[in-house]
């Protein structure tokens, strides 16, 4: 048994101004909100759920520089009190809108209150892509899973299904190959995307099963999910297996709910086009992390990106 | 005994609990599993912490549930009542562990010193609006990162509004109440409002909602 108490939140009394303020407490939020103290800033970083982003709900993180092995608590922990240590202000709300004015911006909180700031850093992160067959809405939280650590306990001793085969996918079939009887892979490619220290890790667990040039083609079950029906793509066999959950990893989309449609260069998925300063095409408006379109989305990426948006900012907008 | 709260942890929950004003009562009914001795020991530990905590125990069969809403079938149960013994109708159902920590933490802060941190002006109206008997019962693990949030919504709810009963549920101790609703995936919120004297569940959705959509789904449940 054991007892939290990091996200304690006396909600905090805030100011109405700032020079920077940051959307989403990821690990590129929490590193912008560093170097933007560290460079003399006002920061705040606004977030809806909890400081760390996706690091929260990701069991153990074995590659960030430092770390050999953290669990993704512990490193999100590290990281928001590193960031208030020196000073960042933290706000627990929803980011619903944003208003751009001359020489400020407005951010507005789904609690009515609105904050302006000089400099505006976008670090809301990425959602999981869903897969788009039938049954998968109906049976979302109902056997279809998009976090192993969330959801993981529901499956002990049953057998579940990771759709996908990259990083996440591969490290989170390891993470329940744990918890449940059998864990099956199924990948559309007949090889793993993920590092080879995954892969090898998979490959050596007896209770992990892999189904490979194999899609869902549907979700099915009644209160819960029952089975999945699978295609193989190279010999178009279709064929129904049981399975008590599935978990998906195919991807990911920009958490950009709150931006003004049609004002920002994006590329066709939505992430956020920037410079190589992390600026986007609105002035005094910098994007970091998973939100930005990019090749390598890490933890280690994120925070880089933070640091390099928050060091420019400093530089270019704030003369601190 | 070992102690539960390590001396670090002690540490902070002591500087959090200065923030306390008045008097609460932490109200245990205790039923003869682990999980009822382990919450016991965590609410003296509290209690050791500030004296501004009181705790009272007592025994399912010498509890007078006549006088409180509170679900029978699960034990340890535990509520939380100001100085004067008012219940705001925030229950706990099983071991507020883990994350779930801080939601104890929270409720006593907010019981001493009777101010609500999360709702605006204009959903604290609308919550207010509701005139019928309702529960609002989620159900959390103690691993889960982003339930603290709605079980304190839901805590929070039920102290804007005397109609309103806000529950924790630690859906590992329950399994029978989770299997009930078929809970998978937490946070899951089930709304059930009374009903000619019976509770019917009225809307449930899984995930801690931002503010609006929460006020939105508990409203539904009495449109
Ligand atoms: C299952 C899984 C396992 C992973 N494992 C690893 C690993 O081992 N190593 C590694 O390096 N990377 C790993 N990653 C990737 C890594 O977690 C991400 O690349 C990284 O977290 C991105 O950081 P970020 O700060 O850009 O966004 P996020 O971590 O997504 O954080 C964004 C934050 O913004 C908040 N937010 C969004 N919208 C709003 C709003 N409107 N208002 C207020 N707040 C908002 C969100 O609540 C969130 O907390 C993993 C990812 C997954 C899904």
């Amino acid at each position: 048994m054991f007892f939290k108490i990091d996200g304690f939140t006396k909600k905090p009394e805030i100011k109405e101004k700032y020079d920077l303020v940051i959307i989403g407490g990821g690990p590129a939020g929490l590193t912008a909100a560093l170097y933007g103290v560290h460079g003399g800033a006002s920061v705040l970083v606004l977030e809806k759920a909890l400081e760390g982003g996706q690091m929260n709900t990701t069991d153990i993180i074995e590659n960030y520089p430092g770390f050999k092995s953290i669990s993704g608590e512990e490193l999100s922990r590290l990281m928001k009190e590193h960031a208030a240590k020196f000073g960042s202000e933290f706000y627990s709300s929803e980011v619903i809108g944003l208003e751009f004015r001359e020489d400020l911006i407005l951010t507005k909180l789904d609690d009515a209150n609105t904050i302006k700031s000089k400099v505006l850093i976008i670090a809301s992160g990425s959602k999981p892509k869903k897969l788009n067959v039938k049954g998968e809405n109906e049976f979302t939280s109902k056997g279809v899973s998009y976090c192993a650590t969330c959801d993981g306990h529901f499956f002990k001793d049953k057998k579940v299904a990771v759709v996908g085969g990259g990083n996440s996918a591969v490290e989170e079939a390891i993470y329940l190959s744990n918890i449940a009887k059998e864990v099956h892979i199924i990948h559309r490619r007949d090889k793993l995307r993920a590092d080879k220290l995954y892969q090898d890790r998979a490959f050596s667990r007896d209770n992990i099963k892999f189904k490979w040039n194999s899609v869902v083609e549907e979700i099915k079950g009644d209160l819960k999910v029952k089975s999945l029906v699978i295609k193989n793509t190279k010999t178009n066999e279709v064929y129904e297996e049981e399975f008590d959950g599935v978990f998906i990893f195919i991807g990911i989309l920009p958490e950009i709910s709150f931006l003004p449609k049609d004002l920002f260069e994006t590329d066709e998925y939505g992430f956020l086009i920037t410079d190589e300063n992390m600026l986007t095409n609105i002035y005094r408006v910098y994007a970091a992390g998973d939100v930005r379109h990019k090749e390598i989305r890490q933890i280690v990426t994120a925070a880089s990106d933070g640091a390099i948006a928050a060091s420019n900012a400093i530089r270019q907008y704030l003369n601190l | 005994m070992e102690k539960l709260l390590d001396r670090e942890t002690r540490i902070k929950v002591q500087e959090i609990l200065e923030n306390m004003e008045d008097n609460v009562q932490l109200v245990l009914i205790k039923g003869s599993d682990d999980y009822s001795e382990i919450l016991e020991q965590l609410l003296n530990e509290l209690k050791e912490l500030n004296d501004l905590i009181e705790v009272k125990v007592f025994s399912a069969d010498s509890f007078d549930y006549d006088l409180y809403e509170l679900d029978r079938d699960l034990l340890p149960a535990m509520f939380i009542l100001d100085s004067e013994g008012i219940d705001y109708g925030i229950r706990f159902y099983g071991v507020p562990g883990g994350h779930e920590f801080i939601t104890l933490l929270q409720d006593i802060l907010i019981i001493s010193t009777k101010r609500i941190i999360d709702f605006s002006e204009e959903n604290i109206e609308k919550i207010k609006s509701i005139d019928q008997e309702m529960k609002i019962r989620v159900f959390v693990t103690p691993t889960c990162p982003y339930c603290p949030k709605a079980v304190l919504a839901a805590h929070q709810t039920a102290i804007i509004n005397t109609n309103i009963i806000g529950e924790m549920i630690e859906a590992n101790e329950f399994k029978d109440l989770s299997d009930k609703y078929n809970v998978k995936s937490v946070p899951h919120t089930v709304i059930e409002v009374k009903e000619n004297g019976v509770w019917k569940m009225k809307n449930q959705f899984i995930g801690a909602y931002p503010q609006n959509n929460y006020i939105l789904e508990i409203l539904k449940a009495v449109q």
